[in-house]
């Protein structure tokens, strides 16, 4: 299911062009000086190898970010498993902010507790995840189209895994190698414990879509769930259109992440993918 | 020779005329004294010089006397009426007829239309009373012109706008969902028009709006902040009358019609925005529509002086939407409609006793659909929410000189559909409630008393007991009302009060201007009935200076709130909707509930007569809300908590034909939720699982406190100016208006957007935005009254 208010967004973008031409924008300074903390991002699944990143925040209102602002040199990362087992992950040579181990010393399993242990100039944090036990995987997955000789339509349905409700589930569709939407959420409905899924999908020169469907942790869902609402966000606003004004989400983006003393998330998830052909 | 002549004028005066009387025969003299529109005048008082005598008419403005016959010079007079000299030469029995002229020049009329009324707070015992009529209304300046009696409360002290344009209102502290509004004593669910931007109120049918702030009748419930009660009229009409008004936005218009051979008249009033008519005349391809109208009608029969009754009928509806036709069939459209039908019987069973019954039925429906038909896809998603409401009150009063007194009951019945989502899609048809839906049963009783203690206070004690029941579950709640007010002497007053008031019906809404998409919902076990409890004081203050008169008055308050409902983070109406990232399932995923506090000082000061008239008021208000679900349990200042508000209103009558109006609004920032930090959007490829930044997409967000930011603050000068002439005969109005006269950029939301940046070395800088709605707006309307 779509999202209703694109559709008459037209119609009140003529309809009140006399007040829509007449909005202003500008920018609020904010005398703000917070401080920055560290900054931890990993999502493990079975994988040839983990990524965690590793950063910093930064107080928003500031004058100005650079990129060194962001990282957060010469921190120690460290995954255990729930029988002990400890590795030492490396910085990345391309992106010395991410932190890497091949899965071959290290291997992620489902159903399995990992945590996490960061060491940096301002303190250690810790984090868990419990690896889903169990991946959904797709009942159906059509591409159908195309619409107006435009886009074409993905729709796809699973079933939800009976034994473990403190899962959940998220959409991603890539082609050319490329996600086509950093949402996961969109469009995904629940009729008793059939999903299904229907996106709008633009190929371009493309002639192939991957789309795979993740089976996530609770923690992981939740702050996809606000990464999403902020991409809605920002995709409504940039615009400054009435329409989208009026439509927009009205309420207060939630907090998510599970890193206790930092920001970030540490979850887990499965995925199963399908290639779809136009 | 001196006491001889002494004794000759007392002779004369005095002893003569009873010498001569005793001889002469008497006459009646039957004296009628009227006004000139032919009433009697009390009190009015007949002087005989040569008798030394003077006589006062009854009740009936008539005096009888006896006296001889013969030459009397007289003089007529009564208090406002220009005194009259007669002489009567009496002969015979003698009627007479004489006619006063008022002192005030001009001449009596019979009947006057009320067309301003100063509430008299001095001695009014209702603390917090606001009171706006017609005309007052139609003297504030107003966004495109469009008179409002909703947003003309903007204007009062403890009122404020929800956002910049919006027809919403926070009184004292409160949210907008906690306003009652009734029509005639009807409860009305939805008040606004087009997003929020007009009331659904046509000014020309309202004749009375009347604002409860914190000091209650017990006779009135229901909500926990306030309550707006605006009427239409209630007169019989003795001619046929009415008004069109051509606005920018709408076109609106008013008729009254008498019918005496059936001792009853009746009044139309429409109102119509016309958009979707220049685009049917003028638009091209997509057939778009976007339009709001109302309609009043009310019917008034009066048999006699003892029974009057009325019939209300009142219909409002908005419609937004575009159908296109190419390639298929594609339409999206928000709609929304009110209607209400009512009856009431005010029956007056002695001097003393009167009862008013009053049977109503109020309907209220909304929906926001989209439907695709094409060779590849059909499908149509149509999400309704509905609320019909049949109710009935009757209140039995008792007044006398010393004591008023009433009592009654109000009984509803509420038919709830909070949500349901129905269509088919690809052939298969759907039908989801994920609320279901519901009856409860509203029941009242109430009773109240205001006793004269004494010369100079009065004490108001009433008592109302809400019984709410909804499936398995019944709530019960008593809520005194107690004030007490103390004349200290003419012109000054003190009234203190205590109100408790709750609240089953609940309104989802979302701030700020957005879709007409209220979810109104019930009180049950998860959300309990929210209750109140109000303290006000309020000080009045009544004095002249330069001859003209003032009144001051200072309004200290405090209330708090329990089972106050609010939406989770990350939900919004949406929600219970479809298509939203956050989707509620049931109450408990969407709301969750805490409580409120809420104190403050309202300072007000009115001018009240002279050419030059208005007030200025300011109010000082601090609010908190304390949800354990939000903001870690710790408690926030709501989005209606603005610490700081000031108004101008100024009216200026040029000359007869020319009225100038001002308005000036000052309002703190209102609180808005800033993240405390920024990091790099992080997101996995799935495919390899590998992390990667992207650069296209905004930073991630680290929330901070909620509302830990304050908007800029909001004001703004309006002007209008009103032309009085003579258009084709008749009495027309011209009024011109400029709404933010000097277009200052007021903030209707805040953002996280980018800065645009050409440093490579420099990340695209997130930053706070402010979007601003209404630049200077001019506005022009024509009024003619017939």
């Amino acid at each position: 299911m779509r999202n209703i208010k694109t559709k008459f967004a037209p119609a009140l973008c003529l309809i009140l062009i006399s007040l829509s031409s007449c909005i202003r924008e500008e920018i609020i300074p904010l005398s703000r000086n917070g401080q920055s903390k560290i900054v931890v991002i990993g999502f493990l699944t079975p994988a040839p190898q983990i990524d965690i990143y590793v950063g910093r925040s930064q107080p928003f209102g500031k004058l100005d970010y650079q990129p060194i602002d962001f990282t957060e040199p010469n921190a120690v990362v460290k995954i255990s498993n729930e029988y002990g087992s400890v590795k030492v992950l490396n910085s990345n040579s391309s992106n010395p902010s991410i932190y890497s181990c091949s899965q071959t010393d290290f291997p992620i399993i489902a159903g399995k507790k990992y945590t996490i242990t960061v060491t940096g100039d301002t303190g250690t944090i810790n984090a868990s995840t419990v690896v889903p036990p169990q991946v959904a995987y797709w009942k159906t997955a059509v591409l159908s189209g195309p619409q107006e000789d435009l886009y074409y339509t993905f729709s796809g349905s699973w079933e939800k895994i009976a034994e473990h409700n403190d899962v959940d589930y998220g959409v991603s569709i890539k082609t050319n190698g490329k996600a086509l939407d950093l949402k996961t959420n969109e469009g995904i409905n629940k009729v008793n414990n059939l999903y299904t899924v229907k996106r709008d999908v633009f190929l371009g020169n493309s002639q192939t879509i991957h789309v795979t469907l993740l089976t996530r942790d609770p923690v992981f869902s939740a702050f996809s769930r606000k990464t999403d609402l902020t991409v809605e966000v920002f995709e409504n606003l940039k615009s400054s259109a009435f329409s989208d004004i009026i439509s927009g989400f009205k309420g207060v983006i939630p907090d998510a992440g599970n890193i206790s003393g930092g920001i970030g998330v540490f979850g887990s998830y499965l995925k199963d993918t399908k290639i779809l052909n136009k | 020779m001196k006491a001889t002549f002494y004794f000759l004028i007392f002779f004369l005066s005095v002893a003569l005329p009873k010498l001569t009387a005793q001889t002469k025969q008497t006459y009646f003299i039957d004296l009628q004294i009227t006004n000139s529109a032919n009433k009697t005048v009390k009190d009015a008082k007949l002087q005989v010089f040569s008798l030394s005598k003077t006589f006062v008419a009854d009740k009936h403005g008539k005096i009888i006397l006896n006296i001889p016959s013969g030459d009397y010079i007289a003089r007529v007079s009564a208090q406002n009426f220009k005194s009259k000299d007669i002489f009567i030469g009496l002969k015979k029995d003698t009627l007479i007829n004489i006619s006063l002229t008022s002192i005030y020049g001009g001449i009596l009329i019979e009947e006057v239309q009320v067309k301003g009324r100063i509430l008299d707070k001095l001695n009014n015992p209702v603390a917090g009373l606001e009171r706006l009529d017609k005309t007052t209304i139609e003297k504030i300046p107003a966004l495109l012109g469009e008179k409002d009696p909703i947003k003309a409360l903007q204007f009062l002290p403890g009122v404020i706008a929800t956002s910049e344009g919006s027809a919403e209102i926070n009184v004292r502290g409160g949210g907008n969902d906690q306003n009652m509004i009734t029509l005639d004593e009807i409860p009305i669910y939805s008040s606004t028009h087009l997003f929020g931007l007009f009331s659904t109120f046509n000014p020309l049918a309202i004749s009375s709006t009347i604002l409860y702030k914190g000091d209650f009748p017990s006779n009135l419930g229901g909500r926990l902040s306030s309550v707006t009660s605006l009427t239409t009229t209630d007169t019989l009409t003795k001619t046929i009358h009415g008004e069109a008004d051509l606005g920018v936005a709408t076109a609106k218009a008013s008729l009254s019609v008498p019918l005496p051979h059936l001792k009853s008249s009746f009044f139309l009033a429409g109102r119509r925005s016309y958009y979707d008519l220049l685009f049917k005349t003028f638009g091209k391809g997509n057939t778009d529509i976007f339009a709001f109208q109302d309609y009043n009608f009310g019917w008034i029969y009066q048999p006699n002086t003892k029974h009057k009754f009325k019939l209300t009928l009142y219909n409002e509806q908005d419609a937004a939407g575009t159908t296109i036709t190419e390639a298929g069939f594609l339409k999206g459209s928000a709609e929304k409609k009110q209607s209400v039908v009512a009856l009431s019987w005010k029956y007056r069973l002695n001097n003393q006793w009167n009862n008013a019954v009053n049977i109503y039925s109020n309907e209220y429906k909304s929906s926001l659909a989209e439907e695709k038909r094409n060779a590849v896809e059909s499908y149509l998603y149509n999400f309704n929410t509905a609320i019909k409401d049949i109710g009935v009150k009757n209140t039995l009063a008792y007044t006398s000189t010393k004591i008023n007194s009433f009592a009654g009951f109000e009984a509803i019945r509420h038919s709830f559909m909070p949500t349901k989502l129905t269509g088919d899609e690809q052939g298969e048809y759907f039908n989801f409630k994920n609320i279901q839906d519901g009856t409860a049963i509203d029941f009242s009783i109430f009773a109240g008393t205001l006793v004269e203690l004494g010369t100079n206070s009065k004490l108001s004690l009433g008592l109302r007991n809400n019984n709410y029941f909804i499936r398995q579950n019944a709530y019960h709640s008593l809520e005194p009302r107690l004030s007490f007010h103390y004349s200290f002497n003419n012109s000054s007053s003190i009234k203190i009060s205590y109100s408790k008031m709750t609240q089953s019906i609940l309104r989802l809404t979302n701030p700020g201007l957005g879709l007409p998409q209220d979810i109104i919902l019930s009180a049950n076990s998860f959300n309990k009935p929210q209750t109140a409890n109000h303290f006000s004081l309020e000080y009045v203050k009544d004095f002249e200076f330069d001859k003209e008169k003032f009144t001051f008055s200072l309004q200290p308050f405090y209330k708090n709130t329990h089972h106050i409902v609010s939406f989770k983070d990350g939900f919004d109406t949406r929600s219970l909707m479809y298509g939203a990232t956050y989707k509620g399932d049931s109450y408990s995923d969407v709301i969750t509930t805490g409580k409120g506090s809420a104190y403050g000082l309202e300072f007000m000061l009115e001018k009240r007569t002279g050419k030059l008239n208005g007030w200025v008021n300011y109010t000082y208000l601090k609010a908190l809300n304390q949800f354990d679900n939000l903001n870690r349990g710790l408690a926030f200042a709501p989005l209606q908590d603005r610490r700081h508000s000031l108004n101008f209103v100024a009216n200026w009558r040029i000359s007869k034909n020319w009225n100038v109006g001002f308005s000036w609004m000052f309002i703190s920032g209102q609180p808005v939720s800033v993240p405390k930090s920024i990091f790099l959007p992080i997101n996995p490829d799935y495919a390899s699982g590998k992390l990667q930044v992207d650069n296209n997409t905004p930073y991630f967000l680290e929330p901070g406190e909620r509302n830990n930011v304050r908007m800029k603050p909001f004001h703004k000068l309006d002007v209008t100016s009103a032309y009085n002439f003579k258009l084709l005969g008749l009495d027309a109005t011209l009024n011109l208006g400029f709404y933010n006269l000097y277009s200052r950029s007021n903030s209707s939301f805040y953002y996280i957007g980018k800065s645009s940046s050409k440093n490579t070395t420099t990340l695209g800088k997130p930053v706070l935005k402010s979007v601003s709605l209404f630049p200077i707006i001019p506005s022009a309307s024509l009024k003619v009254k017939f």
